[in-house]
């Protein structure tokens, strides 16, 4: 049987990234790491206060009984320790937890900018989060702006605990708060009818009381979990995206793409499309070169030989993919953070009209940063809502991620959040 | 019966109790750090509600010092810059709290508004010629909120009762412009709009016109355009508008590239657009470190 390699990708990555939290195991763990269970990223979201940590150690304290986690106190995950991820600084805090069928790594941010930060560099894209409201509170600024958030950086599937229900003075309360939260995530486009509500006290199952209220509500919460959040769709089954490394001319055969196949498989005989650089060219793969397999699978370094192609016409940074599948863009929405001068960004802050260059898969190329009306700077170590408009399309999707870089040195870092259509003004702009 | 304080929602009757969930709302919202009343005991004999509010904000005052002085509190690293300006001066705080959080809050937010206020009533009081002037921690702690209002260090401290949080006054500067303006500005997420704008950058700019008449809407927007610049590049000295253009770590204010025209110096680039003369500025940034403790040159 061909193992799903992808899954294998995922999840090796995250246990790894756990392994070497939770003791400071050596980098060879990583190929002894084995997992029989499915493997999801999650992370709590919500309002300040409204329980995200404590909620996290009760879902370790909870777990631990039965092995399928180590406890972890609310101090130690309180205080995550500052880490460097793709050279930008994040309080975060990872947990791994096992359910009967799952295996999950679960993110708390401690900070509002921590969160943004996370979800924008996204080295652990979350396939679904768990919002936290206090039901003594309600909804508050914070649970509208995460939500808005992992709305756009294309997080789909929500379940709600509502902490802190051994505080409400009256549990009539509790339903009501309930309404107003699944008002809340139609408001955003999630599912505010069929999304799972529990109800239940972080707190009290961490200091085991009121079991009901406690240690019942966490094991739902879990139950709901497993039930409502999807497996993510698996690399494998996705239409083929091979971003090309380089290209290669075969005397008296032809030309060679050669790259990381990220998504799909790709096999001899299969129609292709290669995209980018303003180009759309259609071709035949006539034979794939990689591991003598029939078949080439997500992960796999694989050389595909085209027929009908120059080399000149092809370039590094093109991407391969079906007919159709993907297609080109020119001007996207994205949700960038700008790197401070710690981080290895600049001292200056981001202008409209600024034009960096913007790195995604394997290409690059010139675009030009336009910031929303009112916003006239971006400083270091802040955050923005941004259009980028690119000098040539190039494949780009929702949830794409993508650096961006001036000179030799990496300024900002973001995600797609939409695809916009080109107008006149922007055909007009002159790139020098 | 006690009637809601705070309206806000619809008054949705929990139990028997007579309190609304809007009531409710309002007391935990702006009261988080005190602990509610047990579940039960509401149905007893309510005290009036400027009686419970007045409780409430001495159980807070009495929280927010006790920790003020606890030892150990983490340092207040964010927090917010509140820019305000009247006449031809213009007064800038910064205001420290320990999580971004509670700098979104409406609460902490008034604060930064009154510490402006108060030190633009303090500004306006003093005497002297001095065009530029700099308040330490502890002299801003005794400027009054407001004319004859309490000290700014005892809403500090009932605001870190109610947030939560350790609060500091961090600073606070003025500058005066007699004969021409001062130009603000302001760089963050808080929407603009209140009279006090904020954000975690701030920059004021004494300027005038060429001739010193009286500034016009460009010279003023050029104004905004140098403030905004100051928050952006950073300077730490003027320089003179006949400077050259420096390099990307020039700190001079007017031998910089102009943020929006990076090829032509700062001064050379308000010579060609009007000759608007730049005489001093002051920059705050948000936790930054060490803070100036000298007056700006």
């Amino acid at each position: 049987m061909a193992l799903p390699a992808a899954l294998l990708r995922r999840g090796a990555f995250a246990g790894f990234r756990g392994l070497r939290l939770l003791s400071s195991a050596p980098p060879k763990a990583k190929a002894a790491f084995v997992r029989d269970k499915p493997h999801v990223n999650v992370g709590t979201i919500g309002h300040v206060d409204h329980g995200k940590t404590t909620l996290t150690a009760a879902i370790t304290k909870v777990l631990s009984a039965g092995g399928g986690a180590r406890f972890r106190p609310y101090e130690e995950i309180d205080s995550a320790p500052e880490e460097k991820a793709r050279g930008i600084t994040i309080n975060a805090a990872h947990v791994e937890y096992s359910t009967a069928r799952r295996h999950y790594a679960h993110t708390d941010c401690p900070g509002h900018a921590d969160y943004v930060k996370n979800m924008i560099t996204g080295t652990a894209p979350l396939d679904g989060v768990i919002l936290v409201v206090a039901a003594t509170d309600g909804q508050m600024p914070q649970t509208r702006e995460h939500l808005l958030l992992a709305r756009q950086v294309g997080v789909q599937h929500v379940v709600v605990y509502l902490n802190k229900a051994d505080a409400v003075p009256d549990p009539e309360l509790l339903p009501l708060v309930e309404l107003e939260v699944r008002e809340l995530l139609s408001e955003f486009g999630f599912d505010g009818e069929n999304t799972p509500v529990v109800a239940g006290s972080a707190l009290c199952a961490l200091q085991d009381r009121d079991p009901a209220l406690g240690l019942q509500s966490v094991l739902r919460l879990l139950q709901a979990v497993d039930e409502h959040i999807p497996q993510p769709p698996r690399d494998l089954e996705r239409p083929c995206l091979l971003p090309v490394e380089a290209v290669h001319s075969i005397p008296g055969r032809g030309t060679v793409v050669t790259g990381t196949l990220e998504r799909g498989t790709l096999r001899k005989g299969d129609e292709v499309e290669l995209l980018g650089y303003g180009r759309e060219l259609r071709s035949v793969v006539t034979e794939t070169f990689h591991k003598q397999l029939e078949v080439a699978e997500a992960g796999d370094n694989v050389g595909a030989l085209l027929r009908g192609l120059r080399r000149e016409e092809l370039r590094r940074g093109m991407v391969l993919t079906p007919p159709g599948a993907l297609r080109p863009q020119q001007k996207v929405q994205a949700q960038v953070y700008v790197l401070t001068p710690q981080e290895g960004g600049r001292h200056k802050p981001f202008v409209s009209h600024f034009a960096p260059v913007m790195f995604s898969h394997t290409w690059d190329i010139a675009c030009r940063v336009l910031l929303p009306p009112g916003k006239e700077l971006v400083m270091p170590g802040e955050d923005a809502a941004l259009v980028l408009l690119l000098r040539q399309p190039m494949v780009l999707e929702r949830g794409q991620r993508f650096s961006l870089r001036d000179g030799s040195r990496t300024i900002g870092t973001g995600v797609v959040t939409a695809v916009l259509p080109l107008e006149q003004a922007d055909r007009d702009v002159t790139w020098g | 019966p006690c009637q809601p304080w705070g309206h806000r929602g619809d008054p949705v009757s929990v139990g028997d109790t007579g309190v609304t969930l809007s009531l409710m709302r309002t007391l935990v919202t702006e009261h988080t750090r005190v602990t509610l009343p047990p579940p039960g005991t509401l149905a007893d004999p309510v005290p009036s509600c400027p009686q419970a509010e007045a409780w409430l904000e001495e159980e807070s005052r009495r929280r927010g010092w006790a920790r003020a002085a606890a030892p150990g509190a983490a340092r207040a690293r964010e927090g917010l810059v509140g820019v305000l300006s009247e006449g031809s001066a213009a007064v800038m705080v910064e205001v420290g709290c320990e999580t971004d959080f509670v700098a979104r809050t409406p609460d902490f937010q008034q604060l930064v508004e009154m510490a402006a206020r108060g030190v633009l009533g303090h500004c306006q009081g003093a005497s002297g010629t001095k065009v530029g002037h700099l308040l330490r921690e502890d002299e801003l702690a005794q400027v009054r909120a407001g004319d004859g209002g309490d000290l700014l260090s005892d809403h500090l401290a009932l605001a870190m009762g109610r947030l939560g949080e350790r609060l500091a006054l961090r600073r606070a500067g003025w500058l005066r412009a007699p004969g021409g303006f001062v130009a603000t500005y302001a760089h963050g997420w808080v929407p603009p709009g209140p009279a006090v704008a904020m954000g975690t950058y701030g920059a004021l700019v004494a300027c005038g016109g060429p001739a010193g008449e009286p500034p016009s809407a460009e010279l003023r927007e050029l104004g905004r355009r140098v403030a905004q610049h100051v928050v952006g590049m950073a300077p730490t000295s003027l320089g003179t508008p006949e400077d050259e253009l420096g390099g990307d770590s020039e700190p001079r204010l007017l031998a910089q590239g102009t943020l929006l025209e990076p090829g032509v110096p700062l001064g050379r680039y308000l010579r060609e657009h009007g000759g608007l003369q730049v005489w001093d500025f002051l920059r705050f940034q948000c936790g930054e470190q060490p803070p100036q403790d000298s007056p700006p040159a």
